[in-house]
């Protein structure tokens, strides 16, 4: 019971975080918004403990609330946009479209997995076989045994992503 | 509080008094402190001198790639603290044995060449940034 | 170890990737970096060839962290092939192509190299991890490529329009990924794919939410309509040999996975009634891709928007032959990919990686413009480029004695035969399609050979390379539409393999009756411990939980 009532706080703080993000009046300032993604990769966090992913929660926090967010501050001072730089909100046809077609599409999507749901049966995570699920001990082995092919190729893609960086932000005319 | 809880009281708390204590100190401050506005302390301090131009400016490009190359080489190490922790449970025969060396080894070795081929195009060089002739810039390369 | 040279064509084109990163280096600053583009190239055919070497006829997977990982058959060798074949001639494109832009950099090459690793991995890869894997290296490699050339406002905007739809399209994969895990508790599409039709009652409204968001995401890939906005102005504003990569590579790679996957996960007998089916869905698709493209195509006035609304409508007629499925072949439940499918996509990237490519190497020192005004003449200033470009651009077109002709009537006939009851529609409206589509086709053949060019002809680059990818690429449309008949026998084969199974015929009896009698599949199978055995229905769950603790438990054996 105590369990639910802190998943739909973090639940609840995670999804008006997201809204924040993209929703005016919020939105309005990149840094405002910023804070709250912050918000949201920091409560999504807590979900993953709640899932007993301690790693995952710990990385949670070191990559998305640390890392990639300084990388979002960065292109937010990199562009530094004032206000008049925006164009002023419109609500196009388009807008409303799209806004009625994602609500579809979420509705939906609540009820199909609403119904998958109650037809599963729960894991309970304090069983003694599930005792040292998601330490990173666990995780290092999967990770070098059953993953570790995407494990290595993930080194592949990293390393597209720093060829990418040099060639995006290399002077005009090219590096050297 | 069920007892799932236990484990989690230590960080709790620490999150609790974080927060409370960074709140509390705008609280207070805003409840306490007196407000006086002059023109002199409104304005943003410069070592004394008079304002002369926005703060708000375009960064060079080069501080957001590096910000990228902090991130890859970040994730790279995050990525091998799992397989690290669980290093000598690996060397046993029924997981990968040696072979785990030099699984961890191909996929620093792999980053590896990135870095070199970053710093070999140059971009790490920002001491030489001040000297913007490409004169200069080739003097100091050789 | 057999496993890794089993491996050994996808490996071999990452290899590459490393190789040419290390020359560029040791190169130095101020060489021609023009030789990369031939490492890149010799490199990536090395991984084709390989890919048919060793692939053909299906290779069986011990090693226990790439069983249900990667799939290496002929499907995907016909595909690893293809792939290669067209990345190998964009890296050739961009050896001349580039420094008349006034690119000079050399780290272009690696980043094709490693966009083409990412294809083929997308390709052989049968678990999502990889898939996703294979999908985000194919695509940041080319949101960096369309937006290399940074003197240009529209690479610029391309690369920016790129990326934000791409990573989009990226969120709906993993979306449907994890709604499939969510469903069936499996990241490998096979077994998904089998949980799903044991118990088509458990989690169908999972997997139809899933089925829409994959759908949506290689929708986007292979830019079929109404996922295709980007695709003009990307086409356009990226520099052209990427341009070229685009339309080929990511295509066929889109596609295979696509055919794949939905076949494999969704592939029953029923796949394709009714509009609400898998099958139904893509149909749908297939149909507003071939009108939009066409339609649009007759009122551009830029060629390289011209060749990506004509991308678009082929992937309408691709679309048509994975709707089309063939009942009654070897597969799982008596269903195949449409034998005329990899042979079309054949027939395509060969044509148009070539008309992109003419398009490459014109505009010279740093000329962008590629409307239909600075092309015409070009039969009087390049005879050999404007033969070249007709080539392309009739075999787009269909014209008989070239090899599209021949993908178009395969293809047709394909989706003809595998039901001429309701097809002959489809295939009717694809027909009048391809007739409005030889008006654009021909209006550029037009412009090349009976017009003058009234504003500032597009210079044209001198080019070894680049001369050399096309003329390879022509040669093949000639040759190949002539005697089609090896490609036709591979790709037959190919489609054979398309549909990933573990056979379980008699587990599904109200399936079975459609199927002839299938002959026991060439491809390697997983798990042969379950195939034709006699299973009592009621026995699946038990069957599959035993599956699934052998998979977990396959650690490496002692030795």
């Amino acid at each position: 019971m105590a369990e639910q009532i802190v998943f739909y706080i973090l639940a609840t703080g995670v999804l008006l975080g997201a809204l924040a993000v993209v929703v005016p009046p919020f939105a309005r300032n990149p840094l405002h918004a910023a804070v709250a993604l912050l918000t949201t990769f920091s409560l999504m966090a807590g979900l993953f403990v709640m899932l007993s992913a301690h790693l995952l929660a710990i990385l949670q926090i070191v990559v998305y609330a640390g890392a990639v967010m300084i990388l979002f501050v960065f292109a937010i001072m990199l562009l530094n946009l004032r206000k008049q730089d925006f164009s002023p909100a419109k609500i196009t046809a388009w807008k409303i479209l799209g806004a009625a077609a994602a609500f579809l599409i979420a509705t939906r999507i609540a009820m199909v997995a609403g119904a998958a749901v109650s037809t599963h049966t729960a894991v309970d995570l304090s069983l003694e076989q599930y005792s040292t699920f998601g330490s990173v001990h666990d995780v290092g082995i999967a990770l070098a045994t059953k993953y570790l092919l995407p494990f290595e190729i993930t080194a592949i893609l990293l390393l597209v992503a720093v060829i990418g960086a040099l060639v995006v932000t290399r002077r005009q005319g090219g590096l050297r | 509080m069920g007892s799932e809880f236990l484990p989690y009281v230590a960080i709790i708390i620490t999150i609790v008094v974080a927060v409370g204590i960074a709140l509390a100190i705008l609280v207070l401050n805003a409840v306490l402190g007196p407000k006086r506005p002059s023109e002199a302390k409104m304005g943003p301090f410069e070592c004394g001198s008079d304002v002369v131009d926005t703060p708000r400016k375009r960064i060079n490009v080069r501080f957001y790639a590096v910000a990228i190359f902090f991130v890859v080489f970040d994730i790279e190490a995050l990525f091998l603290i799992p397989i690290a922790v669980a290093y000598r449970d690996l060397l046993q025969p029924q997981h990968l044995g040696v072979f785990a060396l030099f699984a961890l080894l191909l996929f620093i070795g792999v980053l590896a060449i990135g870095l070199w081929y970053v710093w070999g195009k140059g971009a790490l060089d920002w001491a030489f940034d001040a000297l913007t002739s490409s004169a200069a810039r080739s003097d100091a390369n050789e | 170890m057999s496993d890794i040279i089993a491996f050994s064509p996808v490996l071999l084109a990452a290899i590459t990737g490393l190789i040419v990163m290390v020359l560029d280096l040791l190169s130095g600053k101020n060489t021609h970096k023009g030789f990369l583009g031939w490492v890149t190239a010799v490199g990536l055919l090395a991984s084709g060839t390989a890919a048919c070497l060793l692939w053909v006829g299906g290779r069986e997977i011990s090693l226990p962290f790439m069983v249900g990982m990667v799939q290496f058959d002929t499907y995907g060798a016909f595909f690893v092939t293809l792939i290669a074949i067209a990345g190998a001639a964009s890296s050739l494109l961009i050896v001349d192509h580039n420094p008349e832009q006034g690119i000079h950099d050399g780290a272009t090459y690696p980043l094709v190299a490693f966009a083409t690793f990412g294809a083929m991995l997308f390709v052989v890869a049968t678990d999502m991890i990889l898939l996703f894997l294979g999908l985000e290296i194919m695509s940041l490699a080319l949101y960096v490529l369309a937006a290399s050339k940074q003197t240009s406002p529209f690479s610029m905007e391309a690369g920016v329009k790129y990326f934000l739809l791409g990573a989009l399209a990226s969120g709906f994969f993993l979306f449907g990924a994890a709604f499939l895990y969510g469903a069936t508790g499996s990241l490998d599409f096979v077994t998904v794919g089998r949980t799903i039709q044991d118990a088509a009652a458990h989690g169908s409204g999972l997997s139809k939410v899933a089925l829409v968001m994959i759908i949506a995401a290689l929708g986007f890939k292979i830019a079929a309509v109404p996922f295709h906005f980007w695709t003009p102005d990307v086409y356009e504003g990226s520099p052209t040999p990427i341009s070229a990569f685009m339309a080929g590579v990511v295509k066929a790679a889109g596609f295979a996975v696509l055919a794949r996957m939905m076949l494999t996960i969704w592939g029953t007998a029923e796949f394709s009634s009714g509009w609400q089916s898998p099958g139904g869905i893509l149909l749908i698709l297939a149909v507003i891709s071939m009108v939009v493209g066409n339609i649009m195509g007759i009122v551009q006035d830029n060629v390289k928007r011209i060749l990506a609304y004509s991308s678009i409508s082929h992937a309408g007629y691709i679309l048509l032959g994975v709707y089309a499925i063939g009942l009654g072949e070897p597969g799982a439940v008596g269903i195949s990919l449409n034998s005329g499918v990899p042979f079309y996509l054949l027939t395509y990237v060969l044509a148009t990686v070539g008309a992109f490519g003419v398009l490459a190497l014109m505009g010279g020192q740093g000329h962008e413009d590629m409307s239909l005004d600075s092309i015409a003449g070009l039969g009087k200033r390049s005879p050999i480029l404007a033969l070249i470009l007709t080539i392309s651009v009739l075999s787009l077109a269909g014209i008989p004695p070239l090899l599209g002709f021949m993908g178009k009537f395969v293809l047709f006939k394909q989706v003809l035969l595998a039901d001429p009851d309701r097809n002959w529609v489809w295939v009717v409206v694809a027909v009048l399609n391809s007739l409005v589509a030889l008006y654009y086709y021909l209006r550029i053949v037009l412009y090349v050979y009976f017009r003058e060019p009234e504003g500032e002809a597009a210079p044209i680059i001198k080019s070894n390379a680049g001369l050399f990818a096309v003329s390879t690429m022509a040669v093949l449309v000639l040759l190949l539409g002539v005697f089609p008949g090896k490609a036709i026998d591979a790709s037959n084969q190919a489609s054979h393999h398309a549909v990933l199974s573990i056979t379980e015929a008699q587990a599904a009896p109200a399936v079975q009756q459609e199927s002839a009698p299938t002959p026991e599949p060439k491809q390697p199978l997983r798990l042969r411990q379950v195939d034709g055995l006699k299973v009592d229905p009621s026995h699946i769950p038990i069957i599959r939980r035993a599956m699934e603790l052998k998979l977990r438990d396959s650690g490496p054996k002692p030795k």
